[in-house]
């Protein structure tokens, strides 16, 4: 199945007089995971909104650059059409319906044309055997599930709606680590048994280089380094500021970002 | 306030505390303040008495922006702010001559009042809940009025001499003209300071996260009764002043419509922006009057001259549709567009440094 | 007893159009101040099918209420999905301005004359008795309309995917939007049961009294019921036109027959004091569409 996602030279406005992104370019290839990783405000979901279609309209829209998939351009389309390419945005804020039952929020997940309703039945029993803890809470208003079992939830509608491409918008946010290990667990099964890619967009770099088989860094809106996890394990700047390991001790994030980054990337 | 499209650069504590920062916007601002007191010399008294009509209902529309667009709750009472201005001079005036210096202080502490006890009641209230509120609070005071016109004054209105200051008698579409134009000035400078103080910020902070605001130590019901307090207090002001103007208090004058008018004002010219309040009013003001000129002059059927009401409303509704689609920030916004355009150029946005 | 077919009936109708309120709130959070002159349009597209036809009810009635459906969806379609993500008090201007429009293109082209298009049918209501109580077969027909409307529409929205989308698409657009759902599909579907039930509601309100421009108040009206129900809960109409209509029905026989106006005025006046979200609402606040 040749899928991939092709994004060159992106460049997106905020209000028709900011730029939020510009430049960004980068690719996710077939049943593969691929990590955006950045500080807050990089550019990060922006990037994934404008994949998922979100970015329509005022006040922020795409200014220049073609998101592909499958060579198939698909900037620009709404969101319902692009889910039925085959690309599911998994939100960061409200990802689940909090009124509805754990049931009716699986059932208002769209399959593409192309699936047959046993296809589709057949994905249901296969998220509920994924997330057991979905099944027993079956009839339970969303609502009311903890952050974890959000995260699940979240993750099994998308699945139900047959992604090709995942685009997971900073899911280890407020989880505990073993939850967190957890769910990276479960992402790779997905890869693995249902061929799913995955675009994780991560703040929690030590994390997403976990599982990753590719990274990328923005800043700024713009990608600054990307590389596979050991490349970028080892390079020096991002040691000292995404994973907490540079030997430069006690200088302040500013003085040394400063510095190095003319002469780094 | 809307930032500068190309980039704030202040160089000093004095230009901060402005309110006209760079020497070209205090040009146009003077420019301005020239044009608008030469007008009455070069314009016919027909246009300067639509302009007063416009500059009463600049006002009004200042203060249901305070509200409206600042603090984010949806006022649908205003025209019945208004009638409690107008009924307030009627009343002082018809029954004890009050001279017009008592009167229109008299019409502004009594709006705020009623803007207290509008206010309160509605701070457990948010949305649409708040905005329906207010919409029976009009219903109530129509129902006064009318009950009060109909007892006390025979079912016509009250009929208000013009107001004298010792010898001197408002009169006129050229001094009535003047005595508007500073008003309105002081109105708006008002509004201007209130946006930029601290107050002005808690409104804002109200306005988008009301729970956010309290987290951080706002007391949101103090500043929400304030907006109120203030809002009805102009409001009522603007009712007073109509009723000098045009001689005449009476209850038809206050229907939902007037709201909905007010409310035009303000979308149209741009939520939460003075600038707005001020295009807005002078819009839906002199919007009537060229529909008229309009009908007469071009060719329409004849159903249409029979049922001219009918027209005139439509026509409103079709441009205040193409302004809300087209345009739904406003005109300031239109305003503020132009502006980015020319302090961008030649980029079409602000590029990544 | 007349008093209860009173209440019935005034309750039946109120329950119809509050509906339509309520599905547009879900659909689009906007209180849409166009519903009483949708209504209206309603009706006076019924009055000429009627007309047209010679009385053919058969004919009439499906025509009638498919226009409904379909005004409801241009109306959502030309006026508020263009305004996707504006502040809401915006979007309500648009309702009021749409209504405005109706109205004013409605006494254009029907004129402001008042209209019985009780006389068009092509029978005569004759009323009927059980004990004291006097009514006719339309009263009993305009019961049985809003009870088969509101068994289909919690069908619908309880039982259904396309329901349960809906429902999704109500809490929660973007979202939904993500999950593959067309959300303007199912708001315009929204926007056209809404005023499908409006036309309903029309139908059997013109030829039991008289058809009018100003019969768009009689629409506006029915909010009240809405908001006392709770503008997020499809059933709470129920609960919340039966209060308003008794106390309507109750206020114009032992206190005075002109505040049938005002007694919803009233009833709204109190449940903002007491419980301003309705009874089976949820709190929340405005959100943009």
């Amino acid at each position: 199945m040749m899928s991939g996602l092709r994004i060159e030279n992106l460049e997106s406005v905020y209000n028709k007089t900011i730029t939020a992104i510009s430049g960004v370019s980068l690719e996710v290839p077939a049943g593969r995971i691929v990590s955006l990783m950045g500080v807050n405000g990089s550019g990060k979901s922006t990037t994934l909104n404008a994949i998922a279609g979100l970015l329509r309209g005022d006040p922020q829209e795409i200014a220049a650059g073609s998101i592909w998939f499958d060579d198939e351009r698909i900037d620009g389309r709404p969101p319902h059409e692009v889910v039925r390419r085959g690309i599911v945005l998994v939100p960061e804020r409200e990802k689940i319906f909090e009124t509805l039952t754990v049931a009716e929020n699986l059932q208002a997940s769209v399959a593409p044309p192309t699936i047959t309703p046993a296809a589709h039945k057949e994905r249901l029993a296969e998220v509920y055997e994924l997330f057991p803890a979905l099944m027993e809470r079956k009839n339970a208003v969303a609502g009311f599930l903890s952050g974890g079992q959000r995260q699940m939830l979240a993750m099994a509608r998308a699945l139900l709606c047959h992604p090709r491409l995942l685009l997971v918008d900073e899911m280890t946010l407020g989880l505990a680590p073993l939850v967190i290990a957890d769910l990276l667990g479960r992402l790779c099964h997905m890869r693995a048994s249902l061929g799913v890619s995955v675009l994780l967009v991560e703040q929690n770099v030590s994390a997403a280089l976990e599982v990753a088989d590719y990274g990328y860094i923005m800043e700024k809106g713009r990608i600054v380094f990307h590389g596979t996890p050991d490349k970028l394990r080892s390079h020096d700047d991002v040691r000292e500021f995404y994973l907490g390991l540079g030997d430069t001790g006690a200088r302040s994030y500013r003085d040394v970002k400063q510095y190095r980054r003319a002469h780094r990337w | 306030m809307a930032t500068n499209a190309s980039g704030f650069f202040k160089t000093s504590y004095a230009s901060d505390l402005g309110l006209w920062e760079t020497p070209w916007r205090r040009f146009w601002v003077l420019a301005g303040l020239v044009l608008a007191v030469a007008f009455p010399f070069f314009a016919n008294t027909f246009w300067i008495g639509v302009i007063n009509l416009a500059a009463i209902a600049a006002i009004g529309a200042l203060a249901l922006n305070l509200v409206t667009g600042y603090t984010g709750q949806l006022s649908l009472g205003h025209a019945g702010f208004l009638a409690v201005g107008s009924f307030t001079v009627g009343i002082l005036v018809a029954r004890w001559s009050m001279p017009v210096w008592v009167t229109l202080p008299a019409a502004i502490v009594i709006g705020m009042v009623v803007g207290l006890f509008v206010g309160v009641p509605s701070l457990r209230l948010r949305g649409i809940y708040l905005s329906i509120s207010t919409l029976a609070a009009y219903f109530f005071i129509a129902s006064l009025a009318t009950e009060y016109q109909s007892r006390f004054s025979g079912g016509a209105g009250i009929l208000i001499p013009p107001p004298r200051i010792g010898s001197w008698v408002l009169s006129g579409e050229r001094n009535w003209y003047y005595v508007l134009f500073a008003l309105t000035a002081l109105a708006t400078l008002l509004c201007l300071n209130l946006n930029r103080s601290h107050i002005g910020r808690a409104w804002l902070a109200i306005r988008e996260r009301d729970l956010a605001a309290s987290a951080l130590g706002i007391d949101v019901s103090h500043f929400k009764v304030m907006a109120f307090v203030i809002s009805t207090g102009m409001t009522s002001l603007a009712g007073a002043l109509l009723a000098y103007y045009t001689a005449f208090v009476s209850a038809e004058a206050f229907t939902f419509f007037v709201t909905i008018e007010y409310l035009a004002m303000i979308l149209i010219g741009g939520l939460g922006s003075v600038l707005g309040s001020l295009l807005g009013a002078l819009f839906v003001t002199l919007l009537p009057f060229l529909i008229e000129r309009a009908v007469e002059q071009l060719p329409f059927p004849a159903t249409f001259k029979t049922h001219i009401f009918a027209v005139q409303s439509g026509l409103f509704a079709i441009l205040m549709l193409a302004f809300l689609m087209f345009e739904p920030m406003g005109l300031a916004r239109i305003w503020g567009r132009i502006r980015a355009y020319f302090e961008l150029w030649p980029f079409r946005y602000r590029p990544l440094p | 007893m007349q008093l209860a077919v009173n209440v019935l009936v005034l309750t039946a109708l109120y329950a119809l159009i509050a509906e339509g309120f309520v599905l547009i709130y879900r659909a689009s959070r906007v209180f849409s101040l166009a519903h009483g002159d949708l209504m209206m349009l309603g009706g006076y597209v019924f009055f000429t099918c009627l007309v047209a036809t010679g009385g053919n009810l058969w004919a009439s009635v499906p025509i009638a209420l498919g226009a409904g459906f379909l005004i409801g969806v241009a109306v959502y379609l030309a006026g508020i999905r263009p305004l996707a993500g504006y502040p809401v008090a915006s979007i309500v201007l648009v309702t009021v301005a749409i209504g405005i429009l109706i109205r004013s293109v409605a006494t254009l082209i029907w004129t402001a004359q008042v209209l019985y298009p009780a006389n068009a049918l092509p029978f005569k209501d004759t009323p009927l008795h059980i004990g004291n109580a006097a009514f006719s077969l339309l009263d009993l027909a305009s019961l049985a309309a809003a009870l088969i409307f509101f068994v289909a529409l919690v069908a619908l929205l309880q039982r259904t995917s396309l329901g349960v989308r809906m429902r999704a698409a109500a809490e929660n657009p973007r979202l939904a939007a993500n999950s593959g759902i067309n959300i303007h599909r199912v708001i315009a579907l929204s926007w056209g049961l809404a005023c499908f039930g409006a036309t309903l509601a029309a139908m059997f309100y013109t030829t039991r009294i008289n058809l009018e421009p100003d019969s768009w108040l009689v629409g506006i009206r029915a909010f009240v019921p809405a908001l006392i129900g709770g503008m997020n809960s499809p059933l709470g109409v129920l609960p919340g036109a039966l209060i308003v209509a008794l106390v309507e029905v109750l206020a114009a026989q032992y206190l005075d027959p002109v505040m049938v106006n005002s007694a919803p005025f009233a009833v709204l006046l109190l449940a903002l004091w007491i419980r301003p979200w309705g009874l089976f609402g949820t709190r929340e606040e405005v959100v943009r569409v």
